[in-house]
């Protein structure tokens, strides 16, 4: 990771805020930044890793959780870019499921740790919890989801 | 006459606000050294630790139900009902920092001297000293002989007033076993002096054990296997040996040997605060939720013991959110230290609380409609 500037792990959570669309506290709060980034790396391979956070340092994103304009429009190229697209969306995949994803039912596919199951972002997204884990208390699921809102 | 039965009642109600904020204010400190180890590393500390606070958050519960039986009000969603840790304990003879801080030796000596039993002999029902009402600073030298005097306020005051008149207490604001479920006991519901004085036996000896044993009475009162009371269950993990139904009070515990491994613990700063942590870092972000969570799940509370008792499931769930909202701010690191964050228990005034969808006035209406 030499050609790079930034911490490769800082560059990793910038990575992961922009392409996940949550908070750099909800990201750090799974515990698993570090994990995740020895994943990515294991089965990317250092040097399309590497490409890859090279990519997201150069776009040098100011605020990650709210890109202006010109980063968004960065970011997406980044994701479609032909190199790119499949690792970005493994990456996805991993922060919401917990799950290295080769292909659809791919044997391949694993669940990295009982902790990425638990802490799969999906569970927050949809205001639900990981079955057989986390539980959320008898009778809850009779409730709207909980929420924090802003006053009107 | 310079007393009348209202300025006793006075008392006896400020007496059990005062037991309700001391029963409450043991649970952070508790869940902290709870969250900051692992159930694989510290199987026993954590299953002990666990055990305590869920009968301290039945403590709560019986401490409430008395106070509404006779013609109390708690008073849960307040600034006041909350210390800031650390906080200082006192008893008679001695006085002590109670903090939000990580599982330690340092932290079950303080469990210790909260729990510490009473070497006097605590009054056993039926036995009684008259005209000892007096007002009470926690001029006692455990949380049982406090709970002692309340007693003596009670029969008292039946003694001299009749238990209809002391006991006067609005029966529809009872928390009863079908509100409260899965922890530490079951839940009492408090109508005559009888009842009363039972519950206080279980917060005692749950808490100290039973008439100068190590026992917390826990296989009489609910059929459940025997078990030491808090105080013998902290000693246990603090000299890491666990107690024999046969050992007594004053002496080491001869049981088998306990594995506690005082360093496999989250590194997590002394008593956190929001506003230590500089603003936009995830730690300051997650502890603003967790005070925001904390301090609507107290008005939960407050309106579940005033009268709203359905509204106990939504406070569970809440308090399974502050839990995992721990756990992620024990993997928010400090920025510039090699601490992490944890959860402060800090009150919000309620007038810059967010918005929260489970405490929505329509909604709390709508579990009122349903409930009668």
């Amino acid at each position: 990771m030499k050609s790079l500037k930034k911490k490769p792990i800082d560059l990793f959570e910038n990575l992961s805020i922009v392409l996940t669309g949550f908070s750099k506290a909800d990201i750090v709060g799974t515990g698993l930044v570090q994990t995740y980034f020895d994943t990515v790396k294991k089965e990317l391979g250092k040097e399309i890793f590497e490409a890859i956070l090279n990519a997201i340092e150069n776009i040098k994103i100011s605020n990650p959780e709210h890109p202006s304009d010109k980063n968004a429009r960065q970011i997406k190229d980044l994701m479609g870019n032909i190199n790119f697209k499949t690792p970005v969306s493994q990456i996805i995949q991993l922060w919401y499921t917990g799950e290295w994803v080769v292909g659809t039912f791919s044997p391949e596919n694993y669940i990295v740790s009982s902790e990425s199951y638990l802490e799969g972002l999906i569970w927050k997204a949809i205001a639900a919890h990981p079955m057989g884990g986390k539980q959320p208390g008898y009778g809850t699921w009779g409730f709207p989801p909980q929420t924090f809102t802003s006053k009107n | 006459m310079s007393k009348t039965l209202e300025s006793y009642k006075k008392q006896l109600h400020d007496n059990l606000q005062t037991a309700i904020e001391l029963e409450h204010s043991t649970i952070p400190p508790y869940l902290a050294a709870y969250f900051t180890i692992n159930q694989d590393t510290n199987t026993f500390s954590w299953n002990v630790i666990r055990s305590v606070f869920m009968e301290e958050m039945l403590h709560m519960t019986l401490a409430c139900n008395i106070m509404n039986a006779v013609g109390g009000h708690p008073s849960i969603d307040n600034p006041k009902f909350i210390p800031e840790y650390p906080t200082k304990m006192e008893f008679a003879d001695r006085k002590f920092d109670v903090g939000i801080i990580k599982f330690s030796k340092a932290s079950i000596e303080t469990f210790l001297e909260i729990e510490k039993p009473s070497e006097d002999k605590l009054m056993v029902r039926g036995e009684y000293a008259k005209n000892l009402m007096q007002p009470i600073k926690l001029k006692e030298k455990t949380i049982g002989e406090f709970y002692n005097t309340i007693k003596k306020q009670l029969v008292y005051l039946v003694d001299t007033y009749g238990e209809d008149k002391v006991f006067n207490g609005d029966k529809s604001l009872q928390i009863t076993p079908k509100d409260y479920y899965g922890g530490g006991g079951e839940i009492v519901v408090v109508d005559n002096l009888d009842k009363a004085l039972f519950a206080i036996d279980i917060i005692v000896d749950q808490g100290e054990g039973a008439a100068g044993t190590i026992d917390d009475g826990d296989d009489a009162y609910f059929g459940q296997d025997q078990e030491v009371a808090h105080y013998f269950r902290f000693n246990e993990i603090y000299l890491e040996q666990q107690y024999k139904p046969t050992d007594v009070p004053n002496k080491k515990p001869t049981g088998e040997k306990v594995d506690v491994n005082w360093d496999a613990v989250i590194d997590m700063v002394n008593n956190p605060k929001a506003s230590d942590f500089p603003e936009g870092s995830p730690a300051r972000e997650k502890a603003e939720e967790f005070n925001q969570l904390y301090s609507h799940f107290l008005r939960a509370l407050h309106l579940a013991f005033n009268g709203q008792s359905s509204l106990i499931v939504k406070a569970i769930g809440m308090m399974y959110q502050m839990k995992y909202l721990a756990a992620e701010l024990l993997n928010c690191q400090v920025p510039n230290s090699k601490q992490f964050a944890g959860p402060p228990f800090e009150y919000i005034m309620p007038e810059a609380r967010k918005q929260y969808t489970w405490l929505i006035d329509e909604l709390i209406a709508d579990t009122k409609t349903q409930q009668n």
